[in-house]
C-alpha cells in the first residue's frame, strides 16, 4: 500500500524493499506448510496447486488493473490507487490467513480434534519433523549458514531473479510488442 | 527407539508438553520421548478424507495469497502504464534506459530501437547519469514529462534517444 504514497524514486524502493521482506517468507512457507500437511508422493501436486496463484495473478492482474485504469475522476493518480487497492486486499486477507492457516496438522482449525491425528499420523513416514516446539535455535541458523550449498542455492536464485524482476517490472511495456507496433 | 506398531485404530491422544511428547494409548499407559515413532493404523477411508479436507481448505488459502502476492508484484509493472513513470520520473528514466538493454538481450540482433550495436551498453551504464540531475530537479523538467508521456510509452526508441539530452540540460 505504501507503495501509492511513494513521491519519488528512491520512495519507491524503499517500498519495495519492504514488499519483499513480506513476500520472502510466502513461498517457502507454503512449501513448509504443504510438506507437512501431505505424503512426499502427494506432495508434487500440491505445490504446483498453490503455486497456480501466480498464473492466475498473471490472467487477472491485468484485468484488475484495467479495471482500476479505467476509473473516471479518481482523487488519487491511477497507479496510486492500483497500489493501494491491490495492497489493501492483501492486508486484509493476511488476517484470514492468520486465523486459518495453520502451522502444522495438529493445529489445523478446520480439522477435529479425532482429524488432527489422522493428519499427523498420515505425513509420519516423510520423516520431515513438524513436531515444533516453538522454539528458535539459532544454533541450527548457524549451522545452515556454513553449509555450502544453501550459498549455492543462494547464488542462483539471486542471479535467476535479477533479470525476473526486471523483467516483471516492465513486462507491461515490453519491448518485443512494442518493437513489433514500428 | 522403539516403535509401538500393536495400538488399535487411531485411538492415540497427544499431549504436547515443552520437551515432551507424551502419547498416551488408551489400553497401554506409555509415554513417548521426542524423536520417537509412533506407528498407529489409520483406515485408508479416514485417511482419504483427511486429506479431502485439507486438500479444500490450504489448497485454495494459499493458493489465493500467492495470487494476491503475485498481483502485487506485477503492481509495479501495470503502474507504469498508468502513468507511475510520468509522476516518478526518475523511475521513468532507469526504466526506459533498462527497457533498452533488455530489448537487446531478448532480441539477440539489435532492434530497430538500438540502431548501433554500442548502444545498449551506452543506456545502460547512463543509468545513475541520468538519474542524478532529474532526480535533483524534478519540480521543473517539462521536456521529460512531454517524452515520457503514456502515448510514446511503447516506444523504448524515443525514450532512449531523446532522455540522455533532455536529462543534462
Amino acid at each position: 500500500m505504501c507503495h501509492g504514497a511513494t513521491k519519488n524514486f528512491a520512495g519507491l524502493m524503499v517500498a519495495r524493499f519492504f514488499l519483499g521482506v513480506g513476500e520472502a517468507a510466502v513461498a517457502p512457507g507454503f512449501g513448509l506448510i504443504t510438506s507437512m500437511f501431505y505424503t512426499r508422493k502427494e506432495q508434487p501436486l500440491r505445490q504446483a496447486s498453490w503455486w497456480m496463484g501466480n498464473s492466475f495473478a498473471n490472467i487477472f492482474g491485468g484485468l484488475v488493473a484495467y479495471g482500476i485504469g479505467s476509473i473516471t475522476n479518481p482523487s488519487v493518480e491511477h497507479w496510486r490507487l492500483l497500489f493501494l487497492i491491490l495492497g489493501s486486499i492483501t492486508s486484509a486477507y493476511a488476517i484470514v490467513l492468520f486465523i486459518f492457516l495453520p502451522d502444522s496438522p495438529s493445529q489445523a482449525r478446520f480439522l477435529k480434534e479425532q482429524d488432527r491425528q489422522v493428519a499427523v499420523n498420515r505425513t509420519l513416514e516423510n520423516k520431515t519433523g513438524f513436531m515444533d516446539m516453538e522454539t528458535f535455535v539459532f544454533a541450527q541458523v548457524w549451522d545452515a549458514s556454513k553449509d555450502p550449498q544453501l550459498w549455492l542455492l543462494f547464488l542462483y536464485t539471486v542471479s535467476v531473479n535479477f533479470a525476473n524482476g526486471g523483467l516483471t517490472s516492465v513486462s507491461s511495456n515490453s519491448p518485443t510488442a512494442s518493437s513489433l507496433n514500428h | 527407539m522403539s516403535v509401538l506398531s500393536s495400538l488399535p485404530d487411531s485411538t492415540v491422544e497427544k499431549v504436547l508438553t515443552n520437551a515432551k511428547l507424551e502419547c498416551i494409548a488408551t489400553n497401554t499407559n506409555k509415554s513417548i520421548e521426542v524423536g520417537q515413532i509412533v506407528i498407529t493404523e489409520v483406515s485408508t477411508a479416514d485417511s482419504k478424507r483427511v486429506l479431502h479436507k485439507i486438500d479444500y481448505c490450504i489448497i485454495p488459502l494459499m493458493g489465493f495469497c500467492y495470487m494476491l502476492q503475485y498481483m502485487d508484484k506485477l503492481a509495479l509493472s501495470q503502474g507504469t502504464l498508468l502513468g507511475l513513470r510520468k509522476d516518478l520520473v526518475c523511475f521513468g528514466l532507469v526504466s526506459c534506459r533498462l527497457q533498452g538493454a533488455m530489448a537487446d538481450s531478448l532480441l539477440s540482433s539489435t532492434s530497430k530501437a538500438l540502431n548501433t550495436p554500442g548502444a545498449p551498453l551506452s543506456s545502460t551504464l547512463d543509468i545513475s547519469f541520468g538519474v542524478g540531475p532529474a532526480h535533483t530537479s524534478s519540480s521543473n523538467s517539462p521536456p521529460v514529462n512531454t517524452s515520457l508521456s503514456p502515448s510514446s510509452f511503447g516506444e523504448p526508441s524515443s525514450c532512449v534517444m531523446v532522455l540522455p539530452r533532455t536529462s543534462l540540460d
